[in-house]
């Protein structure tokens, strides 16, 4: 059986079954974006079959034993630790990345099912979508944690533009049982690729449930302030990576978008992408 | 800190890390695991200590560089007693400097 490929910032992790183990109910972990000028040492991590259950011992020394479900979010919990560890004075911002014709825009919230929804539109839409996890922040450039998108399994209802974004794409569950894919943001003739760059929008998503879609000016000061709110900050060297998400808000403009309507929130956020001035016009909080 | 003698140089820290940033510079001190914020004549009071050059004469320099009607000799002084407090930068002798 062909290794899972899971590509981090730092590492090639490869899972490889030994013996009766099969690694198709751990699909929606692999992740093998484009990730140039990035030479990734190869880490090979055996995965067995233990009474019925899947083991592992992850490469940190932890050995985790259950279902596909308790394997995944070990697998993303281990990320969280290694990525904490490997990059010292580095804020990680809760957000998705799209880039257009005017640079990359960071769609910013503490809403994953929010923010998934709008990645998904977009991608579905045809955008190039860089990640839907975390922004690593150096100042006013930032570079994607690599993970796929997760879509819930009734998209289609959400979107019937994006249903095919589902097809081929592995299924995972999700704490409650439900079940999610995980989308390769692939498209046509252009492979998934994360690259490190500057920011040109941030653009932070607030639920507006059953109302329209609305977008107005943030000033520096409601942007630093809800990005320290979200962010979660390094295991050490936090003066320097407080002082970077404030050069990030302070460098780049912002935006709040009220997330109602799906058509209308892509009018807003296609007129940033297409490099189009400062969106709608909106009081600046 | 003493008064500041007319011919007393600097030198910057070892370990400071600088980034430009729209209102100014962040200076990150490694061995203190501290940031400072200093607006823009701050950072010239700061390079030109780093550079060795004394007192007096970083005040000419910014009296011209900003058009000011009298030298802004209190100002730079106690910008520079602030930067020896945070340990920025710390006081050498000439030769030290020329070394």
């Amino acid at each position: 059986m062909q290794p899972l490929v899971v590509r981090s910032l730092t590492r090639d992790y490869r899972l490889v079954a030994e013996g009766e183990a099969s690694l198709g109910p751990l699909a929606a972990l692999e992740c093998r974006p484009h990730l140039p000028d990035r030479d990734l040492p190869l880490v090979n991590v055996p995965v067995a079959c233990e009474s019925g259950f899947l083991a592992m011992t992850l490469p940190d020394g932890q050995r985790v034993k259950g279902d596909a479900h308790h394997i995944i979010e070990s697998w993303n919990q281990f990320l969280n630790r290694d990525t904490g560890r490997s990059h010292p004075g580095t804020a990680f911002v809760p957000a998705g990345s799209v880039i257009g014709d005017g640079g990359r825009i960071l769609l910013v919230t503490g809403s994953p099912g929010d923010r998934s929804t709008l990645m998904l539109d977009l991608l579905a839409r045809g955008h190039r979508v860089e990640g839907d996890d975390h922004a690593l922040v150096d100042w006013s450039s930032v570079t994607m944690r690599p993970r796929r998108l997760h879509a819930p399994a009734d998209l289609a209802s959400r979107m019937s533009h994006g249903a095919y974004l589902l097809e081929g794409a592995p299924r995972f569950s999700g704490w409650h049982r439900q079940v999610s894919f995980a989308v390769d943001p692939s498209l046509p003739g252009q492979p998934w690729t994360i690259t490190t760059g500057p920011v040109a929008r941030l653009v932070f998503v607030e639920p507006n449930f059953g109302g329209r879609s609305v977008m107005g000016r943030m000033s520096p000061d409601a942007a630093l302030a809800r990005l320290l709110a979200l962010a979660l900050m390094p295991e050490s060297q936090v003066p320097i990576a407080l002082a970077k998400l404030r050069g990030l808000a302070v460098s780049t403009p912002a935006h709040a978008l009220s997330l109602g309507d799906l058509d209308g929130a892509y009018r807003h956020l296609s007129r940033l992408l297409s490099g189009d001035g400062n969106g709608r016009r909106g009081p600046v909080q | 800190m003493a008064p500041l003698d007319d011919d007393q140089i600097f030198t910057a820290d070892e370990g400071l890390e600088l980034t430009q940033v729209p209102d100014g510079y962040v200076i990150y001190q490694v061995r203190r695991d501290r940031v400072h914020f200093l607006n823009p004549s701050a950072v010239a009071v700061f390079e030109l200590c780093s550079e060795g050059v004394a007192a007096p004469e970083i005040i000419r320099y910014l009296q011209d560089a900003y058009q000011l009607p009298a030298p802004p000799t209190e100002m730079v002084r106690e910008c520079i007693a602030m930067l020896v407090t945070e340990e920025l930068i710390r006081p050498c002798s000439p030769s030290l400097s020329a070394a």
